[in-house]
């Protein structure tokens, strides 16, 4: 018997879905790095900045990044860092090196959250059956994030680009029912197709 | 639908809110030298008006931040919400 932590996603049973209308996919082992700084700590934010080389998201909804890493707004002074899986910690030692002196809170979320990316162009028709935010307000272009909930579960939805990509961040304790939540909401536009 | 408008996020829906009672109320800052009934009264009791109410509210589902809001508990119409360490708005009498 090995004591070796395994790796693995709880959703790696589920059958994606890939169809003309609605595709829904697992998004697997992002680095997640929820990042807080105090609001009006303007020096640790510019520090950020200047690590990341971009500026970070000002107001809600707003999302900035580049090649390597990508920005989501969570609060007035909390974010959401997204990097790839085997670079977060360098991401992390760098951070938490450049804001040792500030008041600040670095945490690595990455297997607290799941990933799935829904897409297609009845992919918000899908979402509205049971998401209260009104999508003529929010996630109206790429680059933006909007936290809410999907029937039961609290989401953080961050729309990819200005077609119909939405990456979907769940609890993973949620994620099994959130893909079959989604799953069962999509059946209706595919069957439409045949 | 009922629409709170979040400090932070914006106008979002109420399912999204959770209300935590009555706001504005200060924890004294002596609680060894003041009395039992002051600090009962600071503990449990609390305004129940008819008409204008402050409230502290969170934005579960979203920003998770706490906010205040000022009510109408006749109507449930939602006046002003404003950020927390933010002043309590008057009353106006109309």
């Amino acid at each position: 018997m090995s004591n070796q932590p395994q790796i693995f996603s709880p959703l790696t049973q589920k059958e994606k879905i890939a169809s003309d209308n609605i595709s829904l996919e697992l998004i697997d082992f992002i680095g997640k790095i929820n990042v807080r700084l105090k609001e009006d700590d303007v020096q640790a934010r510019d520090a950020v900045e200047k690590y990341l080389t971009y500026s970070l998201p000002k107001s809600a909804g707003e999302v900035t990044g580049n090649n390597e890493t990508r920005v989501l707004w969570l609060g007035p002074n909390e974010y959401l860092l997204l990097s790839e899986d085997e670079k977060k910690d360098n991401v992390i030692n760098g951070l938490r090196e450049i804001l040792s002196d500030s008041f600040c809170a670095i945490t690595d979320v990455s297997d607290y959250y799941l990933t799935m990316r829904l897409s297609g162009p009845k992919s918000i028709e899908v979402l509205t059956k049971a998401c209260p935010l009104n999508f003529d307000q929010y996630l109206t272009k790429g680059n933006s994030c909007a936290q809410s909930y999907i029937s039961k579960a609290t989401v953080l939805i961050d729309r990819l680009s200005d077609d119909l990509v939405f990456d979907i961040s769940v609890r993973w304790s949620f994620a099994d029912y959130l893909w079959d939540w989604l799953a069962d909401s999509s059946n209706e536009f595919i069957l439409s197709e045949k | 639908m009922f629409i709170i408008n979040c400090p932070y996020c914006g106008e979002r829906d109420q399912t999204e809110f959770t209300c935590h009672g009555e706001a504005h109320i200060a924890r004294p800052d002596n609680p060894s030298e003041i009395s039992d009934e002051e600090w009962g009264k600071y503990l449990f009791f609390r305004e129940n008006p008819k008409g204008t109410h402050f409230e502290r509210w969170t934005h579960d589902h979203g920003c998770r931040r706490w906010f205040n809001v000022m009510r109408d508990t006749v109507t449930d119409q939602i006046i002003k919400t404003y950020k927390m360490g933010e002043a309590k708005p008057v009353i106006s009498n109309e």
